[in-house]
């Protein structure tokens, strides 16, 4: 058992008696801490770093600094779509509208530029302020407030924005945004050479690093996820934080709507389908809990990366792409395989 | 009753203070049962009052209510002079009311430290730092006698300790009103909890302090308020509170009539279980029923009683031993061949395990007489289903009307009646009693009584001791997945049980 520290830790307290208010801080502790820190993301850590180890070796263009901008770049919109479904899964929830939305505001972006003529500057706050409202209203209604269940609400959902997407269209086809010279100044922006998209991204997931760790807000989150009634007799209006994540899921499809405009130069109803599955699994290959109560975003993150990587290495060593999906589905089942069988070692040697 | 020996004097103030808290005929309806019927409730400050009643005599829903949890169909509530209706826990909490639940109610994945401030984190935007959540914490920690790093993971914590937590979170709120609802029954040492609340009785503060244990109101009550049925049956002074008028007004009855028990001759072994394991117990138990026995089982919550009965009923695979019925030997996690065997099993939560809600009572016990390739009667349906409602004195529209609509009462008799409908040996209840009225009660142990006389063993998991004292030949107390040990009938008393339940050791 090690409920109570009542062993080696002591022997710095005994020069000062005094203290009572103060908190003990023994670094046993610390260091017992952060190796359950690092254990926590062992799981994806040892792959992705297997991984970049194996191409570093295989593929002498992998390690160049370019790669690894090229693969940051890529994978941008994922990680902010990563950063938003964190959210989602931490109360409990999914949203599998991601993708619909993500089509539904690259239109109306693609739309507000071109029909209505908008600058691009003034339709990116536009098209993220209605795709906010969006999930906070419908998906977050309907979940939080009416109490429908959160799979078939986004699966629904889903299929209406993907659609009316769709609708926004010329017959299906693509807009092209390329005439349009701010947003294609927008595309090739950088800082020191590191893309813009990649500093939207990663701003992004400061933020919500910050929000979850440091705020009350971070904390509902975590306490609704890990028990919703215990949440609710503290206190925590749990409808409000349900809601509430179902707009930032939306805010984000919508950032990241706009961020794929802008890098393809066009609005194009079929770049985002199907990318809500693809995020659910950089967010629970992070170790992020599908029940809820358990996850961080550093995990999403390292999430993200893997499948980054592992798109970036099979790609330029000319695997077919179906092998990456299947490499995919593998380490996600392998990943919750290892939770399960941690969780029921730690078990047997705590009771 | 000496009172100067087992509790400090307590020198109540001449001129009554204004009450803090006034409950004025409560009455909540949950679908056909009725929790509270009319209930009230007086607390002034710095008192501590006992809320006594049976299981099922709504006093957990009036504390809910008292908190915010519930919301009450009918009555008025009163706090600290004003009219007072919360929508939510949070209202109650800005009132200044506390509860500690009966079922716990923390964070698993979170830190010892952010359960206990967990109720401060209202505002989203407020900054919330680990450092300052220990912090807040560690001084309420210390004051309930937990001494252990406020960042350990609230789900490594032991039973005792996750309760202590509870109280901890209660208090860090600074209430005016605090509700513990049969705290002190997850807890090895109450002694602390009762040092606290009298600390903070002399703080002014009050304690509404749900119990059905007698000694502890004794011990610790200023006065206490019976519920019976969701309505206040009794209110008794300090000076009133012996056992006998406690319990008389609990039960409605006396005590003896209650559990009448016939003397029924102790046959053959009935059921054998050796060196049982299965993945909640993790040491062998071996255990006997014989036939015209009354074995019960006792321990917190937590214990294993539950997983137990599961596995020798087949619902719960085991890890090692036998179980025998009669010579027959049970295959580990066969639900059926525990059936075939003469095993009746009724388990603990009838809503999730034991019904088939939607259905009516003559499904519900045509399902045990199923089989793959046989016709189904209607007729024959028809007379079981009537034939049952009879013997059991089943309350109900007609027997297609959905179990649902029962009452907890009348729902656990459908259950018996589906448990020994064909004839087991042996006849496993789980919590038989919980959340049913007294009149119900009764009539489930006159029915145990005619089983046993018929030569049926039965074994009772309950956590209401005096049912156990009252029903039982032998009582077996778990702790910790093990058996901590035995006691007779002419040994089994409350103390006795809830020591060893506590994992101490009886002389
Ligand atoms: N949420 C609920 N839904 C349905 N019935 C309930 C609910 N809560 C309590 N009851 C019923 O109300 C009655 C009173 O329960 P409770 O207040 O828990 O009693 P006590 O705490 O005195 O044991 C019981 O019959 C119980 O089954
Ligand atoms: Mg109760």
């Amino acid at each position: 058992m090690t409920v109570h520290h009542t062993d080696a830790p002591r022997s710095h307290q005994a020069s000062d008696p005094g203290e009572n208010n103060r908190l003990p801080r023994p670094t046993g502790k610390q260091l017992a801490r952060l190796r359950q820190a690092i254990a926590s993301y062992a799981g994806v850590g040892s792959v992705l770093l297997l991984l970049v180890v194996v191409l570093r070796v295989t593929q002498p263009y992998f390690g160049t600094m370019s790669n690894l901008l090229l693969v940051l770049e890529t994978n941008a919109v994922l990680l902010v779509l990563a950063v938003g479904m964190t959210f989602v899964l931490l109360t409990g929830g999914v949203d599998l509208s991601v993708g619909g939305t993500v089509v539904l505001t690259t239109m109306l972006f693609g739309r507000l530029v071109t029909d209505a003529g908008l600058s691009p500057w003034l339709a990116v706050p536009v098209v993220v302020v209605l795709g906010t409202a969006l999930g906070l209203l419908v998906n977050g209604g309907l979940i939080a407030g009416l109490g429908l269940n959160f799979f078939v609400v986004t699966i629904g959902t889903s299929y209406v924005f993907t659609n009316l997407g769709k609708l926004l269209t010329d017959r299906g086809n693509t807009i092209s945004l390329y005439g349009d010279e701010t947003i294609r100044r927008m595309g090739e922006a950088s800082v020191f050479g590191v893309p813009a998209q990649v500093l939207v991204a990663l701003g992004v997931f400061l933020v919500g690093t910050l929000v979850l760790r440091y705020t009350g807000y971070g904390r509902m989150i975590y306490a609704v996820g890990g028990n919703p009634e215990a949440a609710r007799l503290a206190g925590i209006n749990v409808s409000a934080v349900r809601a509430s994540v179902y707009a930032i899921t939306a805010a984000m499809s919508a950032v990241a709507g706009v961020m794929l405009s802008i890098r393809l130069s066009a609005a194009s109803p079929s770049a985002a389908v199907g990318i809500e599955l693809t995020v659910a699994a950089a967010v629970l290959l992070g170790g992020t809990s599908f029940m809820g109560g358990v996850g961080t975003m550093l995990g999403t993150l390292l999430g993200t990366l893997f499948l980054g990587v592992l798109d970036n290495g099979l790609g330029s060593a000319g695997i077919s792409p179906f092998w990456e999906g299947v490499a995919t589905g593998v380490v996600l089942v392998l990943a919750v395989l290892a939770d399960l069988l941690r969780k029921r070692r730690s078990r047997t040697t705590t009771t | 009753m000496d009172q100067s020996s087992d509790g400090e004097t307590v020198l109540l103030p001449l001129v009554a203070p204004a009450p803090v808290v006034v409950a004025a005929g409560i009455g909540k309806q949950f679908g056909a049962v009725r929790a509270l019927d009319g209930a009230d409730l007086t607390v002034v400050p710095g008192e501590i009052v006992a809320l006594a009643g049976e299981n099922g005599s709504g006093k957990s829903t009036l504390a809910r209510i008292l908190a915010g949890a519930v919301r009450p169909d009918t009555g008025r509530l009163t706090v600290g002079g004003r009219p007072a209706r919360f929508g939510s826990p949070r209202d109650a909490l800005r009132a200044g009311i506390a509860m500690v639940t009966q079922e716990l109610t923390c964070v698993p994945a979170m830190s010892v430290a952010e359960n206990v401030v967990l109720p401060r984190f209202t505002r989203p935007a407020a900054l919330a730092r680990r450092r300052d959540a220990v912090a807040a914490a560690t001084p309420h920690l210390r004051r309930v006698g937990l001494d252990l790093d406020p960042l350990t993971p609230f789900s490594a914590l032991r039973q005792g300790d996750r309760e202590l937590v509870e109280v901890a979170k209660a208090i860090a709120t600074r209430p005016r009103v605090l509700i513990l609802d049969e705290a002190t029954t997850r807890l090895p040492n109450p002694e602390r909890l009762f040092t606290i609340v009298t600390a903070l009785a002399d703080e002014g503060v009050a304690t509404v302090f749900i119990t059905h244990r007698l000694r502890e109101i004794r011990r610790l009550a200023h006065r206490a308020v019976v519920l019976r049925d969701g309505r206040l049956v009794a209110e008794l002074g300090r000076d009133e509170l012996d056992d006998e008028r406690i319990s008389s007004a609990m039960v409605g009855r006396s005590l003896r009539d209650l559990y009448a028990k016939p003397k029924v001759r102790v046959g053959r072994p009935a059921l054998v279980v050796s060196s049982l394991v299965n993945d909640r117990t993790p040491a062998p138990v071996d255990l006997t029923v014989h036939a015209g026995e009354v074995v019960g089982l006792a321990g917190l919550v937590g214990a294993g009683r539950s997983e137990l009965l599961e596995s020798i009923a087949g619902v719960r695979p085991r890890e090692q031993g036998f179980v025998t019925v009669a010579g027959t030997e049970v295959e580990s996690g066969s639900p059926r061949s525990a059936m075939r065997a003469g095993i009746g099993f009724v388990p603990e939560d009838r809503r999730a395990q034991g019904l088939h809600l939607d259905a009516g009572i003559a499904d519900n016990l045509a399902i045990v007489w199923l089989s793959t390739f046989g016709r189904t009667d209607r007729h024959l349906r028809d007379l079981r289903a009537n034939r049952a409602v009879n013997r059991f004195k089943i309350r109900c529209r007609d027997i297609e009307a959905p179990v649902s609509h029962l009452s907890g009462g009348n729902q656990q008799k459908v259950l018996l009646a589906k448990a020994v409908a064909r004839h087991p040996r042996i006849l496993l209840l789980d919590e038989p009693t919980r959340g049913v009225d007294v009149g119900a009660k009764h009539e489930i142990y006159t029915f145990i009584g005619e089983l046993v006389t018929g030569g049926i063993g039965v074994l009772i998991a309950s956590s209401d001791l005096l049912e156990l004292i009252g029903l039982c030949d032998r009582v077996l107390v778990l702790h910790d997945g093990a058996v901590a040990g035995e006691l007779p009938r002419s040994r089994a008393t409350e103390e006795r049980i809830a020591l060893l339940s506590a994992g101490g050791k009886v002389t």
